[in-house]
Protein backbone atom coordinates (compact mmCIF):
# COMPACT_ATOMS: atom_id res chain seq x y z
CA UNK A 1 0.00 0.00 0.00
CA UNK A 2 1.10 3.55 0.16
CA UNK A 3 3.33 5.16 2.21
CA UNK A 4 2.94 8.52 3.57
CA UNK A 5 5.11 9.97 5.91
CA UNK A 6 3.07 11.30 9.19
CA UNK A 7 4.49 15.01 8.05
CA UNK A 8 3.02 14.65 4.46
CA UNK A 9 -0.37 12.64 5.94
CA UNK A 10 -1.15 16.00 7.62
CA UNK A 11 0.08 18.32 5.38
CA UNK A 12 -2.81 16.72 3.18
CA UNK A 13 -5.28 16.79 5.43
CA UNK A 14 -4.94 20.14 6.17
CA UNK A 15 -4.99 21.36 2.34
CA UNK A 16 -7.92 19.03 1.70
CA UNK A 17 -9.64 19.83 4.27
CA UNK A 18 -9.53 23.59 3.48
CA UNK A 19 -10.21 22.83 0.02
CA UNK A 20 -13.54 20.73 0.78
CA UNK A 21 -14.50 23.72 2.83
CA UNK A 22 -13.84 26.28 0.13
CA UNK A 23 -15.59 23.82 -2.29
CA UNK A 24 -18.35 23.59 -0.24
CA UNK A 25 -19.24 26.72 0.47
CA UNK A 26 -18.03 28.11 -3.16
CA UNK A 27 -21.46 29.04 -5.31
CA UNK A 28 -23.53 29.12 -2.71
CA UNK A 29 -25.59 32.13 -1.08
CA UNK A 30 -24.13 32.84 2.03
CA UNK A 31 -23.04 29.19 2.59
CA UNK A 32 -20.91 29.48 5.70
CA UNK A 33 -23.39 31.35 7.14
CA UNK A 34 -25.85 29.28 6.82
CA UNK A 35 -23.90 26.08 7.83
CA UNK A 36 -23.52 28.04 11.20
CA UNK A 37 -27.12 29.34 11.55
CA UNK A 38 -28.59 25.53 10.86
CA UNK A 39 -27.43 24.60 14.14
CA UNK A 40 -28.64 27.62 15.98
CA UNK A 41 -31.71 27.50 13.99
CA UNK A 42 -32.49 24.35 15.21
CA UNK A 43 -31.64 25.06 18.53
CA UNK A 44 -33.91 28.00 18.84
CA UNK A 45 -36.48 26.01 17.33
CA UNK A 46 -36.18 23.49 20.10
CA UNK A 47 -36.16 25.86 22.73
CA UNK A 48 -38.79 28.03 21.64
CA UNK A 49 -41.30 24.39 21.86
CA UNK A 50 -40.05 23.02 24.80
CA UNK A 51 -40.13 26.29 26.79
CA UNK A 52 -43.00 28.38 25.42
CA UNK A 53 -45.09 25.82 24.01
CA UNK A 54 -44.51 22.88 26.46
CA UNK A 55 -43.75 25.23 28.63
CA UNK A 56 -41.20 23.33 30.43
CA UNK A 57 -40.50 25.51 33.64
CA UNK A 58 -36.88 24.52 34.18
CA UNK A 59 -34.09 27.76 33.89
CA UNK A 60 -31.57 25.47 33.20
CA UNK A 61 -33.60 23.79 30.39
CA UNK A 62 -32.41 25.83 27.14
CA UNK A 63 -28.73 25.18 28.29
CA UNK A 64 -29.50 21.55 28.82
CA UNK A 65 -30.74 21.52 25.75
CA UNK A 66 -27.59 23.00 24.05
CA UNK A 67 -25.52 20.47 25.64
CA UNK A 68 -27.18 17.63 23.76
CA UNK A 69 -28.88 18.91 20.33
CA UNK A 70 -25.89 20.50 18.98
CA UNK A 71 -23.49 17.38 19.22
CA UNK A 72 -25.97 15.70 18.01
CA UNK A 73 -26.46 17.44 15.04
CA UNK A 74 -22.22 17.15 14.82
CA UNK A 75 -22.96 13.01 14.99
CA UNK A 76 -25.86 12.88 12.44
CA UNK A 77 -24.30 15.34 10.04
CA UNK A 78 -20.40 13.30 10.49
CA UNK A 79 -22.46 10.31 9.41
CA UNK A 80 -24.15 11.70 6.91
CA UNK A 81 -20.93 13.56 4.94
CA UNK A 82 -18.95 10.18 5.66
CA UNK A 83 -20.57 7.37 5.05
CA UNK A 84 -20.40 7.86 1.50
CA UNK A 85 -17.17 9.01 1.21
CA UNK A 86 -14.81 6.34 -0.47
CA UNK A 87 -17.52 6.19 -3.14
CA UNK A 88 -16.91 9.66 -3.69
CA UNK A 89 -13.33 9.35 -3.55
CA UNK A 90 -12.98 6.25 -5.13
CA UNK A 91 -11.65 7.64 -8.47
CA UNK A 92 -9.34 9.79 -7.26
CA UNK A 93 -7.57 7.15 -4.78
CA UNK A 94 -7.25 5.02 -7.59
CA UNK A 95 -5.34 7.99 -9.16
CA UNK A 96 -3.61 9.79 -6.58
CA UNK A 97 -0.94 9.34 -3.94
CA UNK A 98 -3.62 10.26 -1.03
CA UNK A 99 -3.61 7.81 2.03
CA UNK A 100 -7.22 5.98 2.22
CA UNK A 101 -6.87 6.23 5.76
CA UNK A 102 -7.06 10.06 5.96
CA UNK A 103 -10.75 11.17 3.54
CA UNK A 104 -13.50 10.68 6.30
CA UNK A 105 -11.02 12.76 9.02
CA UNK A 106 -11.38 15.53 6.30
CA UNK A 107 -15.06 15.19 6.45
CA UNK A 108 -15.48 14.95 9.74
CA UNK A 109 -12.64 18.08 10.67
CA UNK A 110 -15.01 20.35 7.37
CA UNK A 111 -18.06 19.69 9.24
CA UNK A 112 -16.08 19.59 13.01
CA UNK A 113 -15.24 23.86 11.94
CA UNK A 114 -18.61 24.21 11.25
CA UNK A 115 -20.01 22.38 15.18
CA UNK A 116 -17.15 24.61 16.66
CA UNK A 117 -18.32 27.65 15.05
CA UNK A 118 -21.91 27.18 16.19
CA UNK A 119 -21.45 25.85 19.69
CA UNK A 120 -18.53 28.48 20.50
CA UNK A 121 -21.04 31.49 19.34
CA UNK A 122 -24.06 30.29 21.75
CA UNK A 123 -21.89 29.41 24.42
CA UNK A 124 -20.66 32.67 24.10
CA UNK A 125 -23.86 33.72 24.19
CA UNK A 126 -24.38 32.12 27.86
CA UNK A 127 -20.81 33.41 29.07
CA UNK A 128 -22.03 36.85 28.58
CA UNK A 129 -25.88 36.15 30.57
CA UNK A 130 -23.42 34.34 33.16
CA UNK A 131 -24.64 31.28 32.72
CA UNK A 132 -21.61 29.52 31.78
CA UNK A 133 -18.00 30.33 33.03
CA UNK A 134 -15.23 30.50 30.85
CA UNK A 135 -13.99 27.75 32.44
CA UNK A 136 -16.44 25.54 31.66
CA UNK A 137 -16.21 26.77 28.46
CA UNK A 138 -12.06 26.11 28.69
CA UNK A 139 -13.27 21.91 30.71
CA UNK A 140 -15.81 21.34 27.65
CA UNK A 141 -12.86 20.48 25.45
CA UNK A 142 -12.72 16.86 27.25
CA UNK A 143 -15.76 16.04 26.25
CA UNK A 144 -15.48 17.43 22.70
CA UNK A 145 -12.66 15.67 22.17
CA UNK A 146 -14.00 12.17 23.52
CA UNK A 147 -17.38 13.23 21.33
CA UNK A 148 -15.01 13.81 17.82
CA UNK A 149 -12.50 10.61 18.68
CA UNK A 150 -15.14 8.51 19.19
CA UNK A 151 -17.36 10.04 15.77
CA UNK A 152 -14.42 9.72 13.93
CA UNK A 153 -14.09 5.61 14.78
CA UNK A 154 -17.38 5.37 14.05
CA UNK A 155 -17.45 7.31 10.45
CA UNK A 156 -14.38 5.08 9.20
CA UNK A 157 -15.93 2.19 10.08
CA UNK A 158 -19.29 3.13 8.44
CA UNK A 159 -17.20 4.39 5.48
CA UNK A 160 -15.60 1.47 5.01
CA UNK A 161 -18.68 -1.04 4.91
CA UNK A 162 -20.40 1.54 2.88
CA UNK A 163 -17.86 0.80 -0.17
CA UNK A 164 -19.52 -2.56 -0.40
CA UNK A 165 -23.23 -2.24 1.27
CA UNK A 166 -23.69 1.08 -0.92
CA UNK A 167 -27.67 1.03 1.04
CA UNK A 168 -26.06 1.55 3.99
CA UNK A 169 -26.27 5.25 3.55
CA UNK A 170 -30.12 5.03 3.93
CA UNK A 171 -30.14 2.50 6.60
CA UNK A 172 -28.16 4.57 9.02
CA UNK A 173 -30.61 7.40 8.18
CA UNK A 174 -33.04 5.60 8.88
CA UNK A 175 -31.59 4.23 12.47
CA UNK A 176 -30.58 7.72 13.70
CA UNK A 177 -33.73 9.30 13.47
CA UNK A 178 -34.78 6.73 15.71
CA UNK A 179 -31.78 7.35 18.03
CA UNK A 180 -32.60 10.71 18.70
CA UNK A 181 -35.36 9.89 20.34
CA UNK A 182 -33.88 7.10 22.28
CA UNK A 183 -31.12 9.64 23.49
CA UNK A 184 -31.73 11.69 26.31
CA UNK A 185 -31.01 15.25 24.40
CA UNK A 186 -35.03 17.03 25.05
CA UNK A 187 -35.61 14.86 28.13
CA UNK A 188 -33.15 13.74 31.21
CA UNK A 189 -32.23 10.34 31.59
CA UNK A 190 -33.81 10.80 34.91
CA UNK A 191 -37.56 11.42 33.38
CA UNK A 192 -37.49 7.89 31.89
CA UNK A 193 -39.64 5.54 33.48
CA UNK A 194 -37.12 2.77 35.70
CA UNK A 195 -38.53 -0.49 33.68
CA UNK A 196 -37.34 1.09 30.14
CA UNK A 197 -34.54 3.57 31.62
CA UNK A 198 -31.90 0.69 30.79
CA UNK A 199 -32.72 0.92 27.12
CA UNK A 200 -31.97 4.64 27.01
CA UNK A 201 -29.05 4.48 29.89
CA UNK A 202 -27.36 1.93 27.48
CA UNK A 203 -27.38 3.81 24.62
CA UNK A 204 -23.59 4.75 23.03
CA UNK A 205 -24.50 8.41 22.71
CA UNK A 206 -26.20 8.24 26.16
CA UNK A 207 -22.65 8.11 27.46
CA UNK A 208 -21.13 10.81 24.94
CA UNK A 209 -23.83 13.65 25.71
CA UNK A 210 -23.70 13.58 28.91
CA UNK A 211 -20.51 14.85 30.38
CA UNK A 212 -21.70 17.95 28.33
CA UNK A 213 -25.12 17.84 30.28
CA UNK A 214 -23.43 17.35 33.70
CA UNK A 215 -20.87 20.15 33.12
CA UNK A 216 -23.13 22.79 31.64
CA UNK A 217 -25.82 22.10 34.15
CA UNK A 218 -24.15 20.40 37.72
CA UNK A 219 -20.48 21.90 36.72
CA UNK A 220 -17.02 19.90 37.51
CA UNK A 221 -19.57 17.10 39.49
CA UNK A 222 -17.52 13.42 40.60
CA UNK A 223 -20.70 12.54 38.20
CA UNK A 224 -19.19 14.89 35.32
CA UNK A 225 -15.53 13.18 35.91
CA UNK A 226 -17.40 9.38 35.85
CA UNK A 227 -19.37 10.23 32.90
CA UNK A 228 -16.21 11.86 30.93
CA UNK A 229 -13.93 8.46 31.73
CA UNK A 230 -16.72 6.28 30.29
CA UNK A 231 -17.05 8.78 27.13
CA UNK A 232 -13.15 8.04 26.80
CA UNK A 233 -13.60 4.60 27.04
CA UNK A 234 -16.33 4.69 24.50
CA UNK A 235 -13.95 6.85 22.28
CA UNK A 236 -11.22 4.13 22.63
CA UNK A 237 -13.51 1.09 21.89
CA UNK A 238 -14.80 3.42 18.80
CA UNK A 239 -11.03 3.68 17.72
CA UNK A 240 -10.44 0.28 18.36
CA UNK A 241 -12.95 -0.97 16.23
CA UNK A 242 -12.43 1.62 12.90
CA UNK A 243 -8.76 0.15 13.27
CA UNK A 244 -9.90 -3.68 13.18
CA UNK A 245 -12.21 -2.51 10.08
CA UNK A 246 -9.60 -1.07 8.71
CA UNK A 247 -7.29 -3.85 8.48
CA UNK A 248 -9.76 -5.89 7.23
CA UNK A 249 -11.65 -3.81 4.93
CA UNK A 250 -9.05 -1.28 3.52
CA UNK A 251 -8.47 -3.01 0.21
CA UNK A 252 -12.05 -2.76 -1.08
CA UNK A 253 -12.00 0.95 -0.76
CA UNK A 254 -9.04 1.08 -3.95
CA UNK A 255 -10.70 -1.93 -5.57
CA UNK A 256 -14.65 -1.17 -5.52
CA UNK A 257 -14.49 2.38 -4.21
CA UNK B 1 28.61 -4.75 -20.38
CA UNK B 2 27.79 -7.38 -17.69
CA UNK B 3 30.15 -5.10 -15.13
CA UNK B 4 27.66 -2.15 -16.18
CA UNK B 5 24.44 -3.75 -15.67
CA UNK B 6 25.71 -4.98 -12.27
CA UNK B 7 26.80 -1.37 -10.95
CA UNK B 8 23.10 0.31 -12.08
CA UNK B 9 21.13 0.18 -9.02
CA UNK B 10 17.62 -1.70 -8.92
CA UNK B 11 15.06 0.55 -8.06
CA UNK B 12 12.30 -1.71 -8.48
CA UNK B 13 12.28 -5.90 -7.54
CA UNK B 14 9.00 -7.46 -8.08
CA UNK B 15 8.66 -11.27 -6.99
CA UNK B 16 5.33 -13.74 -7.80
CA UNK B 17 3.23 -10.39 -7.60
CA UNK B 18 -0.41 -11.52 -7.78
CA UNK B 19 -3.54 -9.78 -7.65
CA UNK B 20 -6.78 -11.40 -7.24
CA UNK B 21 -10.42 -9.52 -6.82
CA UNK B 22 -12.97 -12.12 -5.25
CA UNK B 23 -15.84 -12.02 -7.17
CA UNK B 24 -18.40 -11.96 -4.02
CA UNK B 25 -17.34 -8.17 -3.80
CA UNK B 26 -18.34 -7.46 -7.23
CA UNK B 27 -21.89 -9.64 -6.77
CA UNK B 28 -23.18 -8.16 -3.79
CA UNK B 29 -23.50 -4.08 -3.36
CA UNK B 30 -25.93 -3.64 -0.79
CA UNK B 31 -27.43 -4.72 2.29
CA UNK B 32 -30.45 -6.08 0.62
CA UNK B 33 -28.52 -8.27 -2.24
CA UNK B 34 -27.53 -10.34 1.33
CA UNK B 35 -30.66 -10.90 1.68
CA UNK B 36 -31.88 -11.67 -1.96
CA UNK B 37 -28.90 -13.97 -2.01
CA UNK B 38 -30.19 -15.92 1.36
CA UNK B 39 -33.64 -16.50 -0.11
CA UNK B 40 -32.70 -17.18 -3.17
CA UNK B 41 -30.15 -19.30 -1.76
CA UNK B 42 -27.17 -18.78 -3.83
CA UNK B 43 -23.76 -19.18 -2.54
CA UNK B 44 -21.45 -16.25 -2.29
CA UNK B 45 -18.56 -18.58 -3.51
CA UNK B 46 -15.27 -17.05 -2.40
CA UNK B 47 -14.43 -17.41 -5.94
CA UNK B 48 -11.40 -14.85 -7.12
CA UNK B 49 -10.72 -13.18 -10.58
CA UNK B 50 -6.89 -13.28 -10.92
CA UNK B 51 -5.72 -10.12 -12.41
CA UNK B 52 -1.91 -10.42 -11.84
CA UNK B 53 -0.23 -14.09 -12.04
CA UNK B 54 3.30 -14.55 -10.63
CA UNK B 55 5.21 -11.52 -12.42
CA UNK B 56 8.53 -11.23 -11.95
CA UNK B 57 10.49 -8.34 -12.83
CA UNK B 58 13.37 -6.50 -11.70
CA UNK B 59 14.20 -2.46 -12.79
CA UNK B 60 17.18 -0.48 -12.85
CA UNK B 61 18.26 3.08 -13.20
CA UNK B 62 17.87 3.98 -16.58
CA UNK B 63 15.93 1.16 -17.88
CA UNK B 64 12.93 2.21 -20.21
CA UNK B 65 10.10 -0.31 -19.99
CA UNK B 66 7.37 -0.69 -21.71
CA UNK B 67 4.02 -2.80 -21.41
CA UNK B 68 1.40 -3.95 -23.89
CA UNK B 69 -1.52 -6.13 -23.65
CA UNK B 70 -4.98 -5.99 -25.04
CA UNK B 71 -7.94 -3.94 -23.33
CA UNK B 72 -8.10 -5.63 -20.04
CA UNK B 73 -4.59 -7.67 -20.21
CA UNK B 74 -3.53 -6.31 -16.78
CA UNK B 75 -1.28 -3.50 -17.74
CA UNK B 76 -2.80 -0.77 -15.51
CA UNK B 77 -3.55 -3.07 -12.55
CA UNK B 78 0.29 -3.94 -12.93
CA UNK B 79 1.55 0.04 -12.59
CA UNK B 80 -1.15 0.44 -9.55
CA UNK B 81 0.66 -2.56 -7.81
CA UNK B 82 3.81 -1.12 -8.49
CA UNK B 83 3.02 2.40 -7.08
CA UNK B 84 1.43 0.90 -4.34
CA UNK B 85 -2.40 1.78 -4.95
CA UNK B 86 -3.65 -1.48 -5.37
CA UNK B 87 -2.28 -4.14 -2.18
CA UNK B 88 -1.15 -7.16 -3.75
CA UNK B 89 -2.53 -10.86 -2.88
CA UNK B 90 0.77 -12.69 -2.96
CA UNK B 91 4.09 -11.77 -4.01
CA UNK B 92 6.32 -8.88 -3.09
CA UNK B 93 7.52 -5.48 -4.32
CA UNK B 94 10.55 -3.68 -3.31
CA UNK B 95 10.94 -0.24 -3.95
CA UNK B 96 14.27 1.94 -3.91
CA UNK B 97 13.36 5.84 -4.42
CA UNK B 98 10.49 8.14 -5.12
CA UNK B 99 7.71 7.25 -7.62
CA UNK B 100 5.37 9.13 -9.19
CA UNK B 101 2.49 7.72 -11.30
CA UNK B 102 0.54 9.11 -14.14
CA UNK B 103 -2.80 6.90 -14.61
CA UNK B 104 -5.16 9.67 -15.52
CA UNK B 105 -4.63 12.60 -17.72
CA UNK B 106 -7.36 14.98 -16.68
CA UNK B 107 -7.44 15.03 -12.80
CA UNK B 108 -9.90 16.82 -10.81
CA UNK B 109 -10.20 16.83 -7.36
CA UNK B 110 -12.78 19.43 -6.87
CA UNK B 111 -14.69 20.63 -10.09
CA UNK B 112 -16.35 23.79 -7.99
CA UNK B 113 -12.36 25.02 -7.50
CA UNK B 114 -10.60 26.83 -9.83
CA UNK B 115 -8.00 25.81 -12.27
CA UNK B 116 -5.70 27.42 -9.91
CA UNK B 117 -6.77 25.73 -6.45
CA UNK B 118 -7.02 22.40 -8.54
CA UNK B 119 -2.92 22.68 -9.67
CA UNK B 120 -2.08 23.68 -6.63
CA UNK B 121 -3.87 20.64 -4.67
CA UNK B 122 -1.87 18.38 -6.96
CA UNK B 123 1.20 19.68 -6.44
CA UNK B 124 0.57 19.53 -2.46
CA UNK B 125 -0.07 15.68 -3.31
CA UNK B 126 2.44 14.90 -5.44
CA UNK B 127 5.30 16.94 -4.68
CA UNK B 128 7.07 16.82 -1.12
CA UNK B 129 7.46 20.24 0.10
CA UNK B 130 10.81 19.38 1.64
CA UNK B 131 12.64 18.38 -1.75
CA UNK B 132 10.22 20.38 -4.04
CA UNK B 133 10.16 24.17 -4.48
CA UNK B 134 6.40 24.15 -4.85
CA UNK B 135 5.49 27.95 -5.81
CA UNK B 136 8.19 27.83 -8.40
CA UNK B 137 6.85 24.18 -9.71
CA UNK B 138 3.17 26.24 -9.86
CA UNK B 139 4.67 29.45 -11.51
CA UNK B 140 6.24 27.12 -14.67
CA UNK B 141 3.69 24.67 -15.03
CA UNK B 142 1.03 27.35 -15.52
CA UNK B 143 3.54 29.10 -17.98
CA UNK B 144 3.91 25.61 -19.54
CA UNK B 145 0.31 24.97 -19.88
CA UNK B 146 -0.90 28.33 -21.32
CA UNK B 147 -4.24 28.61 -19.29
CA UNK B 148 -3.36 31.67 -17.64
CA UNK B 149 -6.57 33.51 -19.18
CA UNK B 150 -8.78 30.86 -17.54
CA UNK B 151 -7.02 29.38 -14.86
CA UNK B 152 -9.25 31.48 -12.26
CA UNK B 153 -12.08 29.87 -13.79
CA UNK B 154 -13.97 26.82 -11.39
CA UNK B 155 -12.55 23.97 -13.35
CA UNK B 156 -15.64 22.30 -14.03
CA UNK B 157 -16.31 24.24 -16.93
CA UNK B 158 -13.16 23.42 -18.42
CA UNK B 159 -12.66 20.93 -21.58
CA UNK B 160 -11.36 17.48 -21.58
CA UNK B 161 -8.13 19.31 -22.98
CA UNK B 162 -7.88 21.72 -20.44
CA UNK B 163 -7.99 19.67 -17.83
CA UNK B 164 -5.16 17.74 -19.84
CA UNK B 165 -3.16 20.75 -20.36
CA UNK B 166 -3.51 21.95 -16.65
CA UNK B 167 -2.93 17.65 -15.20
CA UNK B 168 0.09 17.17 -17.22
CA UNK B 169 1.75 20.63 -16.78
CA UNK B 170 2.18 19.98 -13.11
CA UNK B 171 3.22 16.51 -12.57
CA UNK B 172 5.17 16.31 -15.63
CA UNK B 173 7.21 19.83 -14.16
CA UNK B 174 10.24 17.82 -12.16
CA UNK B 175 11.89 14.30 -12.80
CA UNK B 176 11.53 11.78 -10.47
CA UNK B 177 13.11 8.27 -9.45
CA UNK B 178 10.76 5.71 -10.82
CA UNK B 179 7.94 7.08 -13.35
CA UNK B 180 5.16 5.39 -14.58
CA UNK B 181 3.01 6.85 -17.13
CA UNK B 182 -0.03 5.25 -18.02
CA UNK B 183 -1.55 6.59 -21.74
CA UNK B 184 -0.92 9.97 -20.88
CA UNK B 185 -1.06 11.89 -24.74
CA UNK B 186 -4.61 10.47 -25.22
CA UNK B 187 -6.93 13.41 -25.71
CA UNK B 188 -4.51 16.43 -26.76
CA UNK B 189 -4.84 18.38 -29.35
CA UNK B 190 -2.10 18.32 -31.78
CA UNK B 191 -0.31 21.60 -31.12
CA UNK B 192 0.25 20.51 -27.23
CA UNK B 193 1.00 17.05 -27.83
CA UNK B 194 4.06 18.09 -29.53
CA UNK B 195 5.08 20.55 -26.78
CA UNK B 196 3.64 17.89 -23.98
CA UNK B 197 5.84 15.20 -25.64
CA UNK B 198 9.27 17.34 -25.28
CA UNK B 199 8.46 17.81 -22.36
CA UNK B 200 7.73 14.31 -21.21
CA UNK B 201 10.60 12.89 -23.13
CA UNK B 202 12.87 15.62 -21.17
CA UNK B 203 11.06 14.34 -17.90
CA UNK B 204 12.21 10.39 -19.01
CA UNK B 205 15.85 10.96 -19.69
CA UNK B 206 16.14 12.80 -16.37
CA UNK B 207 14.08 10.55 -14.29
CA UNK B 208 15.22 7.52 -12.76
CA UNK B 209 13.44 4.32 -14.49
CA UNK B 210 10.05 4.74 -16.41
CA UNK B 211 7.33 2.39 -17.00
CA UNK B 212 5.47 3.48 -20.35
CA UNK B 213 2.24 2.53 -21.36
CA UNK B 214 0.62 3.26 -24.68
CA UNK B 215 -1.20 1.63 -27.48
CA UNK B 216 1.01 3.63 -29.99
CA UNK B 217 3.21 1.21 -31.05
CA UNK B 218 5.63 3.99 -32.44
CA UNK B 219 6.15 5.99 -29.10
CA UNK B 220 6.56 2.42 -27.10
CA UNK B 221 9.39 1.91 -29.93
CA UNK B 222 11.09 5.30 -29.63
CA UNK B 223 10.83 5.75 -25.66
CA UNK B 224 11.18 1.95 -24.34
CA UNK B 225 14.68 0.07 -24.27
CA UNK B 226 12.78 -3.36 -22.84
CA UNK B 227 8.97 -4.32 -23.60
CA UNK B 228 7.23 -6.42 -21.70
CA UNK B 229 4.21 -8.59 -23.02
CA UNK B 230 0.62 -9.59 -20.89
CA UNK B 231 -1.50 -12.04 -21.86
CA UNK B 232 -4.62 -12.55 -19.31
CA UNK B 233 -2.44 -11.13 -16.14
CA UNK B 234 1.23 -13.46 -16.91
CA UNK B 235 4.06 -11.95 -18.74
CA UNK B 236 4.75 -13.93 -22.25
CA UNK B 237 7.43 -11.94 -23.28
CA UNK B 238 10.24 -9.67 -21.63
CA UNK B 239 12.60 -8.27 -24.16
CA UNK B 240 13.57 -6.42 -26.96
CA UNK B 241 10.66 -3.88 -27.77
CA UNK B 242 11.05 -4.49 -31.90
CA UNK B 243 10.55 -8.71 -30.65
CA UNK B 244 7.53 -7.75 -28.38
CA UNK B 245 5.64 -6.21 -30.52
CA UNK B 246 6.06 -9.31 -32.84
CA UNK B 247 4.93 -11.55 -30.32
CA UNK B 248 1.94 -9.14 -29.20
CA UNK B 249 1.16 -9.66 -32.76
CA UNK B 250 1.23 -12.62 -32.84
CA UNK B 251 -0.98 -13.78 -29.86
CA UNK B 252 -3.41 -11.48 -31.09
CA UNK B 253 -3.66 -13.41 -34.39
CA UNK B 254 -3.77 -16.65 -31.58
CA UNK B 255 -7.05 -15.08 -29.77
CA UNK B 256 -8.90 -13.96 -33.23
Amino acid sequence: MKHTSNQKMLRLIYVLTAANLRARYRNTFYGVIWVLLYPILMYGAQVFAFTVVFEVKDPNYPLYLLAGIIPWIFVVQSVEMCTGVYLQWGHALKNLPIPALIIPSIQLLDNFINFFGAYFLILMFYVFQGKVTAAQVLISFFPTFSLVAFVSGMCTVFALINVRYRDLKFVLSFLFSLLFYLTPIFYSINSVPVSVRWIIGNNPFHFLLRPFQELFINGTTDNFYHYQYVAFFMAFISFFLSYLAWRKLKNNVVFYG
Amino acid sequence: MWCFMVDKKILIDLNNVTLAFPKANLEVTSIRDIFAKKIKKNSLAEDYKVVLRDINFKLRSGDRLGIISENGGGKSSLCRCISGSYPLSAGSIVRHGDIRALFESSLVIYPELSGRENMSLLAEIFYDRKKHNIPQILEESLKFSELEESIDLPVKIYSKGMLLRLTLSILSAVPTDILILDEVFDGADEFFRIKLSQRIRKLISESGTVIFISHQEEQVLDICTRVIVLKRGKIIFDGDPQEAFKVYRESRNSLL
